[in-house]
Order: structure tokens, then C-alpha cells, then sequence
């Protein structure tokens, strides 16, 4: 199979096509003790720089109206690639076209505003996706409806469990009527009861052709959401094809056992219970 | 290269790896104008949790300047008593209108600073023009200093101090000021995101500054050999204006001149440096 790279069906239309990105992180990683003079720490500051190769020539295309799920280890990249699709990170190399709105991301850990209540940060969400004050408004109720979360929307986010995060993530983002949905992990940290109620609503939004970049370690539901699935390792794509292969070829590179996956959905299920 | 995320799903928007150059401005700056609902919202929601959980809550807004201006002054009248009351009134007035302006100055250029790191979460989470962030810090002080210019004029009509036709340039020297001081911020957010020292710095700069600007001191009493010094301070001829239109005195148009000169100069080159990084920011915070 050739790597990373779907022939889509000539007649459909491209909804985003990566070709050869590349994505160079440079963090400068200072001393968690303050210790010396602060011109002194200036100066070693600069000489720290770290520099983390996230994705090394990522190349595929995804036709709309698709759900395209990505597998990979931590710290293949996936995260990265999102942050790509939705603007925020740009390429070093490389180039990256998407046709049509995409929802802001809320991947686990970065809220909008963590001071902020989760109603206000729906509101930002809103705004950064390009709607007015009213349009988001007037979805608002709908998001806080989806999430569940009843009087907790009222709280600051950084009081919210992973769990009650996760509901926040995907509420938004699939209540703002994107074209283009990103999901990052927000679907394990969920319950259960949530989880299907978002794979219930991602296959509502793939067949109203919104195109879904699903990213999760949930493997049998990501396996049955997909119409494709990509293996990213090590900052490249290794496969791209039909989810029960590649997610397969994935287990064995991970030396997990092809049959244990829904003992393995299980048991995340049940981990994600206890976050 | 980055447009406006389309609604129409025939064109796409083109991310490219293209290094250390100015991107097209004209959308970039119609993409700043679109998101002028988020600014105002962000700045709305930062006003409003200040000081959220303070006993005084919002009065700390004008106390706190206040208290700032009420120090300076104590200093100054010990180490140089006024000659009359008529002079101490005059003093007060003047130092009063310095320390809040200054205020604006220090408080745009140092949140600057911090306006990127502060915003990780939005950042690493929007494609959002970044020059919200800065504009967003110096949105709120500017609504700051509207509120200190009441408070000032209110002392100043206790005091009975000039208001003339001349406090009618007073817009036109703020709005240069703030342009000014708004390039400033644009630097310093964008040196922050390379050197985390920036904003410590900052402070301690922006607290020299004060002293070597004639806010704790008239223009006039400068000694005349060092004033040629002085003027190579860009915030030298904003404060010999306001220092003029506030004692109702006709002021130089040279210095306005230099004053429109620094804006221009601060603000090309804080675009220049912060549209040149930007693209580079959310590779570098974490
Ligand atoms: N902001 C960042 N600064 C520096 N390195 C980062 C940053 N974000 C991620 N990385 C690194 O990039 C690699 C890919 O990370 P990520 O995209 O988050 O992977 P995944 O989501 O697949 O777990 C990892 O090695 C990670 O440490
Ligand atoms: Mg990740």
C-alpha cells in the first residue's frame, strides 16, 4: 500500500489535502527553579532550545462528507496535525488546503479561558469560529442541552473533571455547524453513556456531508465510525486504508492482540469512568 | 496565504510553509476587523474579572491609580515644597494627569508582554489573527484611562485649574499616544514569546521610563543643558503637549510633529516584527 496517500474517487471533492507537511516544534525549557541573576537566566534561556520534529512529510487527501480516523501512539503527531488543519499551527514545510469552516479545536487539557465559566467559553468558541455574538447565543442553549452538564456550565472550566472537559470539546464543536469537525481524544474521557451519544452524532454530521477528523483510543468505536483509517507513527504516515486493516496492522505493531479489542474497549471505557 | 476561513466550499484556505515573511495584509487586517466581536468580548469578560474577588472590587480601578498619583505626589511636594498654594494646586493637577497617562502607556506596552503567553489556551486552540490579543490589552486600558480622564477632570474643575480650547487636541495627542504605545505592546508580545524574561523586564523598564519623563516634573523645570537629552525620549514631546494644552498654553506644533513621527515609526515596526513572528507563536508556547 502506498504511504500516506488515499486515492479518493475522482468525482468526489477534496475537503482538506495535506501534501509533504512537515512541523518543527522549538520550545526553549527553562529551569523549573528561578536560580540566578535574572539577565543570567536570559541569557541560558536562549541556549536551551529544544527541537521537536512532530511531523516529518505527512501527505493525504480527505474527500468530504467523510469520517477519516487516526490511530497512533502518544506523541505520534496526531495531535499536531489537528492543530494544522485548524489553523493554529503553521507548516514549516509543506502545504495545507481545507475547503471550508472548521470548528476550533478543544482538545483535552486547553480550554479557551480556564477562569472563564464553560457558558462564556462557549461563547468564545463561537467567536473564534467566525460567528456573531447572537448566532452563538442563540446555538448556546443547544451546545449546554448536548453537553449535559447542567449547573456546572456556570462554573469556571478549571473546576470541570476530564470528563465533564470532554462533553464541553465535543458539544461545541459539533453543535457550531462546521464543515470540518476535528475531534482529539474527547470521546475516551467522556462516559459511556456520552460516548455513543457523540458516535451517534458524528455519523448524523458525516451524513449531513460534514467531513470528521476523528482522532481517538477508543479503538472499536473509531473502527466503526471510519469510512477510512490512518496510522501515524513517529511524525509519518505508515497506512491509510480500511479501518478493520489498518487499525489491525496497528494492534500488531503495538503488540496488542487484533482479538482483544473489545476487552480493550473495556477496559478504556471503564478507566475513562474512573477519570 | 491564511484568508478567512471561506464559507463557500470552492475555495480553500492555503496553509504553506512559508518562512519569516510579512503575509498579505489586506486580509490579514480584514480578518482583525472580523474578529472585532472577540476582541470586545475578551476585553468585556478581562474587565469584568478584575479584581473579581477584592473587597472594593471595580473602585480599585480608579483607586488604584489614584493611590499611585497620591504617592508620587507626597514625594514630590517633601523633597520640593511648593512656593504657594496656587502652585501646589497646579502641581497636583499636572501630576495627577502625568501618572495617569503614564499608567496607559506602561500598562499597554507591559500587558503586551504577557498578552500572548497569557491567551496559550485560545492560541493553541483558534487560527484566530494573534493581534487580537495585544489589541484586546490595549482596549481595556484605554477604557482604564477613559475612566481616569473623568476622574481627572473632576479634580482639576476641585481645583480650579484652566480648561481652555486647547484641551480639544487632547484626542489627537491620545489617539497618537495609544498608536504609539500599541506598536510598543506588538514588540514586546512578540519578543515574550522568545524570551520569557521579557515581561519581568519590562516593568523595571517601564518604571525608568517614568523617571526620565516629565511626569513627576514639568517640562520647565528640566535645566536647559539637559533638555536636548531628554528629547530623545519618544515620550518627551507627548508629555510637553499635554503639559501645554493642560495649562492652556498653545503647544509646539514641532512637538506634535514628533509625536506623530514616533507613532508611525513604533507602529510599522511592531507590525513588521509581530505579522513577521506570528505564524511562528504557537510552535514556541507550550
Ligand atoms: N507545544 C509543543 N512544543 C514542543 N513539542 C511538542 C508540543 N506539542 C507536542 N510536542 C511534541 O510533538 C510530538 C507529537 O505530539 P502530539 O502531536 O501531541 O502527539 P499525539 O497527539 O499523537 O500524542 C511529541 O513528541 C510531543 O512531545
Ligand atoms: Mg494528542
Amino acid at each position: 500500500m502506498p504511504c500516506g496517500s488515499t486515492e479518493p474517487p475522482a468525482t468526489s471533492e477534496p475537503a482538506i489535502r495535506v501534501e509533504d507537511l512537515q512541523i518543527t516544534y522549538r520550545t526553549t525549557s527553562e529551569r523549573s527553579v528561578a536560580n540566578g541573576h535574572r539577565l543570567a537566566r536570559l541569557l541560558r534561556s536562549k541556549r536551551q532550545l529544544q527541537v521537536v520534529e512532530a511531523l516529518r512529510g505527512v501527505s493525504f487527501e480527505v474527500p468530504r462528507g467523510t469520517v477519516l480516523g487516526i490511530v497512533g501512539h502518544n506523541g505520534s503527531g496526531k495531535s499536531t496535525l489537528l492543530r494544522v488543519l485548524a489553523g493554529v499551527l503553521h507548516p514549516t514545510v509543506g502545504s495545507v488546503e481545507v475547503y471550508g469552516r472548521v470548528t476550533p479545536l478543544l482538545s483535552l487539557g486547553v480550554g479557551f479561558n480556564a477562569m472563564l465559566s464553560g457558558r462564556d467559553n462557549i461563547i468564545l468558541g463561537g467567536l473564534c469560529a467566525g460567528m456573531s455574538v447572537e448566532e452563538t447565543r442563540a446555538k448556546s442553549d443547544e451546545i449546554i442541552e448536548f453537553s449535559e452538564l447542567g449547573d456546572a456550565i456556570d462554573r469556571p472550566i478549571r473546576t470541570y473533571s476530564n470528563g465533564m472537559y470532554s462533553r464541553l470539546g465535543f458539544s461545541v464543536a459539533a453543535l457550531l455547524e462546521p464543515e470540518i469537525i476535528l475531534i482529539d481524544e474527547v470521546l475516551a474521557a467522556g462516559d459511556a453513556g456520552f460516548m455513543l451519544k457523540c458516535a451517534a452524532k458524528i455519523q448524523e454530521l458525516a451524513a449531513a456531508d460534514t467531513t470528521v477528523i476523528l482522532v481517538s483510543h477508543v479503538l472499536g468505536v473509531l473502527r466503526s465510525l471510519s469510512d477510512t483509517v490512518m496510522w501515524m507513527k513517529d511524525g509519518k504516515v505508515l497506512d491509510v486504508g480500511d479501518p478493520y486493516e489498518v487499525v489491525g496492522e496497528f494492534m500488531d505493531d503495538e503488540g496488542l492482540d487484533r482479538d482483544d479489542l473489545d476487552r480493550l474497549d473495556d477496559w478504556v471505557a471503564e478507566w475513562a469512568r474512573k477519570l | 496565504m491564511t484568508n478567512m476561513p471561506p464559507t463557500t466550499t470552492r475555495v480553500p484556505t492555503v496553509y504553506r510553509g512559508t518562512a519569516s515573511r510579512v503575509p498579505p495584509l489586506r486580509p490579514y487586517f480584514r480578518r482583525l476587523f472580523g474578529a472585532r466581536a472577540l476582541i470586545g468580548n475578551l476585553a468585556r469578560t478581562n474587565l469584568k474579572a478584575r479584581h473579581y474577588d477584592t473587597a472594593l472590587g471595580q473602585l480599585w480601578l480608579i483607586l488604584g491609580p489614584l493611590l499611585l498619583a497620591g504617592v508620587y505626589l507626597l514625594l514630590r511636594l517633601v523633597l520640593r515644597p511648593a512656593g504657594s498654594a496656587e502652585e501646589a494646586k497646579a502641581i497636583v493637577a499636572q501630576m495627577v494627569m502625568g501618572v495617569f497617562v503614564f499608567q496607559f502607556v506602561s500598562g499597554v506596552i507591559v500587558g503586551g508582554g504577557s498578552s500572548i503567553l497569557n491567551n496559550k489556551g485560545l492560541l493553541l486552540n483558534s487560527s484566530t489573527p494573534r493581534m487580537v490579543y495585544p489589541a484586546v490589552g490595549t482596549a481595556e486600558q484605554a477604557f482604564d484611562l477613559g475612566t481616569m480622564l473623568v476622574v481627572l477632570f473632576a479634580i482639576r474643575l476641585v481645583l480650579q485649574q484652566p480648561f481652555t480650547a486647547w484641551l480639544l487636541v487632547l484626542p489627537v495627542v491620545l489617539v497618537l499616544l495609544a498608536v504609539f504605545s500599541f506598536g510598543l505592546a506588538l514588540m514586546a508580545a512578540t519578543a515574550a514569546v522568545y524570551f520569557r524574561d521579557t515581561v519581568n523586564l519590562l516593568t523595571y523598564v517601564t518604571r525608568v521610563w517614568l523617571f526620565v519623563t516629565p511626569v513627576l516634573y514639568t517640562v520647565d523645570e528640566i535645566p536647559e543643558n539637559m533638555r536636548k537629552f531628554m528629547a530623545i525620549n519618544p515620550l518627551y514631546p507627548f508629555f510637553a503637549v499635554l503639559d501645554a494644552i493642560f495649562n492652556g498654553v498653545r503647544p509646539q506644533l514641532g512637538y506634535l510633529v514628533w509625536c506623530a513621527g514616533w507613532a508611525a515609526v513604533a507602529l510599522v515596526l511592531g507590525l513588521w516584527y509581530f505579522l513577521v513572528k506570528e505564524r511562528d507563536f504557537a510552535l514556541r508556547i507550550y
